[in-house]
């Protein structure tokens, strides 16, 4: 079931991504990279990958072994764990784009206060989170991966635990097939679960 | 006569303005027919004009700081000055409201933005009696005490309803990319960062958020953890923006779904529900880390808003 949703998930992407404006000529094929598309920079950096990204990212997705995201330059797929770039493209999803399918999450704000709180749906414990959460994604309910403007954070459901994977705190995530990605406003960081 | 105002429309005439480099200030002018209104010196601050003058005679202009210094700015007339104020550009400290100068009223609409997916803000307080009924018909396990139970915790939740948006209970989040799902946005959204997170939050907000000062702080009754400021963000950002729903019965939905989740894991819940019994309601909901405050205040507060409803509808049906 994880892997047709990955695959479903990496279809909707690409389909989204596929989409161009009438007046540009036909997409090259995929593994070929444009020249105009610069590979974005990608290095170990301890247990983790970066990724630097030009500008904002506006979607940021892991399906099976590949994670891919879109900024400045374009749509970039890379292969993990390797990060070897597999494909670029300079056209982007022009609206949001379907990400990780699986249980929803909520993240409500009680009384309007500083904090908030996690559910994920058919779960009875509810996960409180120091500040709000500004990105969340679930990977089949398995994982949920959560960013704040101070932290990510990975909850465990099924055993209410939770992992800080950053103490820096992201705007966009990711999270499928055992991985999380997040974007911190000037990298892409993935990392294995 | 001619005068200068802030943005709250209050007269700054002859006064000392503090600005921030590179942060638009809004300022009007009464009476500006015919003036010309800038800085005497253009190397300190720039001005727009944002459109013409509203239905009070004033006029809207952007001052932005370029570099540190002092000018004065000015509304005149053939060389003759009506009126003017000195404007002190220094480095922008985002403290206070006025430092998010691109807040403003809903301008489309009762909307914020021109986004079709977006609707107007406004408050939905349910009838204690009609969530009573809701939950009572949707819920089949529930007795009407129970119902009446759930009842209570929602009006403690909401401050009897008062603080219901859209009929979002819980005050539900949208993501960043959730723009076309139906969503609204609330006023003084705030959240306590570390002073340099907050202060790159700020200033990356697009002039939609700013730090809270003190008097704003106490004016709100905000609390603070040691070490930390209040930033504060407004709609359209994205950080005000929840989830708006048709209904009492779509909005109650999710709320509802829970609290059955709740039951399934708790073996004790439910009975506890159909008994009224708000004081084991909310030890078990503070274990299921449903709230994060007082257990006691929570469980004070449920009974009495239960004991409220009771009053207000009578006997329960067994």
């Amino acid at each position: 079931v994880t892997r047709g949703r990955d695959a479903l998930a990496a279809i909707l992407l690409l389909a989204a991504c596929s989409r161009r404006s009438p007046a540009t000529p036909p997409a090259p094929p995929v593994a070929q990279a444009p020249a105009a598309v610069p590979a974005p920079a990608v290095a170990p950096q301890g247990d983790r990958l970066r990724i630097a990204s030009r500008g904002a990212v506006s979607v940021l997705a892991i399906a099976g072994p590949r994670l891919s995201f879109c900024d400045a330059a374009g749509l970039h797929e890379l292969s993990l764990p390797s990060g070897r770039v597999l494909s670029q493209r300079d056209a982007c999803p022009s609206t949001a784009v379907p990400r990780a399918l699986g249980p929803e999450v909520t993240v409500r704000t009680p009384d309007l206060g500083p904090d908030d709180i996690v559910e994920v749906e058919g779960v009875a414990t509810s996960f409180p989170i120091e500040g709000h959460a500004r990105d969340w994604v679930s990977d089949a309910g398995n994982v949920v991966v959560v960013a704040t403007a101070t932290r990510v954070l990975e909850i465990l459901p099924a055993s209410e635990k939770r992992v800080t994977l950053s103490e820096t705190g992201a705007e966009r995530v990711a999270a499928g097939s055992g991985w999380a990605a997040w974007w911190d406003g000037a990298a892409i960081f993935a990392r294995k679960l | 006569v001619a005068h200068f105002v802030n943005s709250r429309g209050a007269r700054i005439s002859n006064g000392i303005v503090n600005g921030g480099r590179g942060l638009p200030l809004t300022i009007g002018v009464y009476g500006a027919d015919g003036l010309s209104v800038g800085p005497n010196d253009p190397s300190i601050a720039g001005i727009a004009r944002s459109g013409g003058a509203d239905k009070y005679g004033v006029t809207w202009f952007q001052l932005t700081g370029k570099r540190p210094g002092n000018v004065m700015v000015e509304a005149k007339m053939a060389g003759s000055v009506w009126d003017f104020f000195q404007l002190k550009v220094g480095e922008p400290t985002y403290l206070g409201a006025e430092a998010a100068w691109a807040m403003g009223p809903p301008r489309f609409n009762g909307c914020y933005t021109q986004n079709p997916n977006e609707v107007p803000t406004k408050r939905t307080t349910p009838a204690p009696g009609d969530v009573v009924t809701f939950l009572h018909q949707a819920w089949s396990d529930l007795t009407e005490v129970g119902a009446r139970t759930l009842t209570a915790q929602f009006m403690h939740e909401t401050g009897n309803g008062q603080s219901c948006y859209n009929w979002n209970l819980g005050n539900v989040k949208c993501k960043p990319t959730e723009t076309t799902l139906p969503h609204m946005y609330l006023k003084n959204t705030w959240e306590l960062l570390a002073p340099a997170a907050a202060l790159k939050l700020v200033t990356e907000s697009q002039g939609l958020g700013f730090l809270a000062t003190e008097d704003e702080i106490r004016a709100h009754k905000w609390s603070r953890r040691g070490g930390t400021v209040i930033a504060v963000f407004e709609p359209p950002h994205y950080i005000a923006r929840f989830k708006a729903y048709a209904s009492l019965a779509e909005g109650a939905q999710r709320w509802m779904s829970h609290h059955r989740g709740v039951a399934s894991r708790f073996s004790g819940y439910l009975a506890a529900v159909n008994a009224g019994d708000c004081v084991l309601v909310a030890n078990i909901l503070f274990r299921a880390h449903y709230y994060t405050g007082s257990e006691g205040d929570y469980a004070r507060n449920m009974t009495a808003k239960k004991a409220q409803i009771d009053r207000q509808l009578g006997s329960a049906r067994s």
